[in-house]
């Protein structure tokens, strides 16, 4: 990420919480375009459709950075000043999310079928659901290294996740 | 002067009163022409009572090309000098196109590697720029007559799979026939805004627009006013232009001819005849094809064993779509067929199955690009409440170490949008530094396009690893690329505006407008000169008028440094050199642009007030 990032949450008029509401997002990311999309400036003086280009660019930056849980939360992490999720971390992970990782990885290249897939993909989607709890949780309890430590575990298990789907999808194409 | 309009939703100013703009659909077979007035739009006829106009342009020896049907009897008759399907080669190189070769009925000049293609056509050399160029005039005059007024503006239609080369082309086809483009939207998003106004749709739609030579599949959710493409996928190398070719080389095996080298006009011949026979086969189950003296019946049922594999490809590219738009076939509530080639019944059988839905076949598949693409022009001209949003199709990247395609900008990625990445030196005392970037999904840079390569120089001497090169990628809503690099410790720029090594560059453009205009080469430079000072004029006084009207939102030193700076610009309009008179006034507009966002705000905030802004400055 880089160093000089617009304060996204207020570019959209959202307080900077972790626990959005998707479709307040949606309402806002919808409004704030309809008045700084460069549609709207068609016509208009170079500067001001170069500064509507500016703002409709970092809009739409906001938008898909807090959509996504994983990088809402590394977002919010990053306003705290800890870089979670880019080539210089600020934290290193703990041997028990190594040690997690790594059996995820030996189950993933351990299953074959696709039923067998699809019930990998379920665990992993609750697992997910409950990552996103517990950064809720550290965030309001404004308990950084855990909300950082516990971003970075739901990064592990999205790319786990996408694993799955990649061999689902190759199992499906065998058959 | 106006310098920012907001119009409230319904009102609408007239400012248009002697010219208007009109929606373009550029089709690889067939290109229409629209014209929208308030919230509907129709498709302009020629006397023949045909909306469509086949996109073929016949080059005579002496005197001006002939655009549509004139030009397609000629094509059908195998007459030289004819070009069509020239969509196919916009913004290609000459590697791009080998494959294509000998499938076309005209001469390709592939020049040198990395070049653009030249077309040969009796006796003159033009580009697929120049083809584009006469249709895009042939439909501005249609337009023109039909309206009694002159038409400067479109909306023009690109495949929403074109790359970041392809619409340059586009666009600088545009140029040349003396249109102002207002967007280029992309086919399927045009055809999403015209179903969607026309149906009232609300939800996730899929648009599956196949062409002549283009596929394109896009998500978009549709709800109250906003178009939000999802994702997009597509060929631009898949249409029913294949159709034709497999029939054709089927007809040469039937017929025992499969052997015998075929001149370019008997190629021009055969695909007609093939073309026919597809369009016959959407209604009967068989299609005789009378060739070479032999007559051979083609069945529906062999005719879809000889295009299943393309519609399979097509397939291919849904299911792509809905991965990345995180969608299930369930989620999708209709499925929209535009383009000609989806009336073809095996293409709408594999989209049911597909889909598990009957596909949405109730609008004109060759105008409602056209008609989403006026509508489009008069919101952008006369003030609209609907919005666009589109994404970028495919990935933008620079090349790092090893040949590796690193991905700044992500495909799906929505619209404007601007992402940065730093680098450093990697040697001692490294002065310059290699930017080459690319588009595309795979993962080395030889497998992907290459869009351009310049080299940022002047970075001051230091040790390996200090210096901080930024690179920002700009995409406008246009879907075109603006490069800028940056050494941040001393500050050392350059922008580029991405012209891809196969486009034109705009010296190149300036000549063909220049060649285009009779009798004006002598005072060309003057021209350009004066258009310059003009330009510079125009930003002085908007500037200077701001200044007055909006000086409470002045900060710090800016009045004496946008003062010191017109200064500047006035020294440069003196003189006569037209390149220090754009670099000044650029310079004025950079310095300036944080003042000019203030304004922006404020201009919102008075308008979310409930002000009725109309012109913000006089």
């Amino acid at each position: 990420m880089s160093p000089a990032l617009p304060d996204y949450f207020a570019l959209l008029g959202l307080s900077a919480i972790f626990d959005i509401d998707p479709q307040a997002l949606e309402t806002a990311y919808f409004s704030q375009q309809r008045l700084y999309h460069p549609d709207r400036f068609v016509g208009t003086a170079p500067a001001e459709r170069q500064a509507a280009l500016q703002r409709s660019g970092d809009i739409n930056n906001a938008y898909q950075t807090l959509k996504n849980p994983l990088s809402r939360a590394q977002y919010l992490l990053h306003l705290q000043g800890i870089a979670v999720g880019t080539e210089a971390d600020s934290i290193k992970p703990s041997q028990a999310l190594l040690m997690e990782t790594m059996e995820w990885r030996e189950t993933i290249d351990g299953t074959q079928g696709a039923e067998e897939m699809a019930t990998l993909d379920n665990t992993l989607e609750t697992m997910i659901t409950q990552s996103h709890a517990t950064i809720a949780n550290a965030f309001s309890a404004s308990q950084w290294e855990r909300m950082a430590h516990e971003t970075l575990r739901l990064g592990y298990l999205t790319k786990a996740r996408a694993a799955v789907a990649l061999q689902k999808k190759r199992a499906e194409k065998a058959v | 002067m106006k310098l920012l309009q907001i119009y409230e939703p319904g009102e609408t100013p007239l400012p248009h009163d002697d010219f208007a703009a009109v929606g373009i659909d550029l089709g690889t077979t067939n290109s229409v022409v629209a014209i929208a007035s308030d919230s509907s739009a129709e498709v302009v006829h020629n006397i023949h009572g045909h909306a469509l106009v086949p996109s073929i342009v016949y080059y005579p020896y002496n005197g001006e090309p002939e655009v549509g049907y004139p030009a397609k009897q000629r094509y059908e008759k195998g007459e030289k000098g004819t070009v069509a399907s020239v969509k196919r080669l916009m913004g290609r190189g000459v590697e791009d196109i080998k494959s294509l070769l000998g499938n076309l009925p005209y001469d390709v000049m592939l020049g040198e590697a990395g070049g653009m293609v030249r077309l040969k056509l009796n006796g003159r050399e033009v580009t697929p720029v120049e083809v584009s160029a006469e249709i895009l005039k042939y439909l501005k005059h249609s337009a023109e007559k039909a309206l009694g007024k002159d038409v400067k503006q479109a909306v023009i239609t690109v495949p929403a799979y074109f790359d970041d080369a392809a619409r340059a082309a586009t666009k600088d086809a545009a140029r040349l026939a003396g249109l102002e483009v207002l967007r280029l939207i992309n086919e399927p998003t045009a055809a999403a805004l015209a179903y969607g106004l026309d149906k009232g749709a609300q939800g996730i739609y899929a648009i599956f627009d196949l062409g002549g030579g283009t596929f394109d599949i896009s998500l978009l959710r549709l709800e109250k006013g906003i178009f939000q493409v999802l994702a997009t996928a597509g060929d631009t190398m898949l249409g029913g232009d294949d159709f034709d070719q497999a029939v054709a080389a089927w007809v040469l095996t039937e017929a025992g001819l499969s052997t015998t080298p075929l001149t370019s006009n008997e190629v021009g011949e055969l695909v007609a005849l093939a073309c026919k026979a597809k369009h016959q086969l959407s209604h009967n189950e068989s299609a005789a094809i009378h060739y070479a003296d032999k007559i051979v019946i083609l069945e529906r049922a062999a005719f879809n064993e000889l295009i299943q594999p393309y519609v399979e490809r097509a397939m291919a590219v849904c299911e792509q779509a809905l991965l990345d738009a995180q969608l299930s076939i369930g989620d999708v509530k209709g499925v929209v067929m535009v383009g000609g080639s989806t009336r073809v019944p095996l293409v709408q059988d594999m989209v049911r199955e597909f889909f598990g839905k009957q596909p949405l076949t109730d609008v004109n598949p060759d105008e409602v690009v056209a008609i989403g693409a006026a509508l489009q022009a008069y919101g952008l001209t006369a003030g609209s409440d609907n919005l666009l949003l589109d994404v970028i199709p495919l990935s933008l990247g620079l090349e790092t170490m090893g040949g590796i395609a690193e991905k700044v900008i992500y495909r799906n990625t929505p619209i404007p949008v601007s992402m940065s990445q730093d680098f450093t030196t990697y040697q001692d005392g490294q002065t310059g530094i290699q930017v080459h970037v690319v588009q595309g999904e795979r993962e080395m840079v030889q497998d992907n396009r290459s869009l351009a390569q310049f080299e940022l120089s002047g970075i001051p001497p230091m040790p390996a690893g200090i210096a901080r090169v930024r690179v920002t990628f700009t995409v406008d809503a246009d879907g075109l690329l603006t490069v800028t690099a940056e050494e941040k410790n001393t500050g050392v720029q350059q922008a580029v505006h991405i012209r891809p090594s196969y486009g034109l560059p705009t010296e190149q453009i300036e000549k063909m407008l220049i060649d285009s205009m009779e009798n004006a080469r002598d005072d060309i430079t003057r021209r350009l000169l004066v258009e310059a000072r003009v330009e510079a004029e125009r930003l002085i006084s908007e500037l200077g008028a701001v200044m007055k009207q909006d000086a409470d939102l002045l900060e710090g030193s800016e009045k004496t440094r946008f003062e010191r700076q017109m200064a500047v610009l006035r020294n440069a309009m003196a003189g006569e050199d037209r390149d220090y008179i754009d670099a000044e006034a650029q310079e004025l507009g950079r310095i300036s642009q944080a003042f000019a966002e203030r304004r922006m705000d404020k201009a919102i905030g008075l308008a979310l007030k409930g002000a009725h802004i109309d012109n913000a400055a006089k």
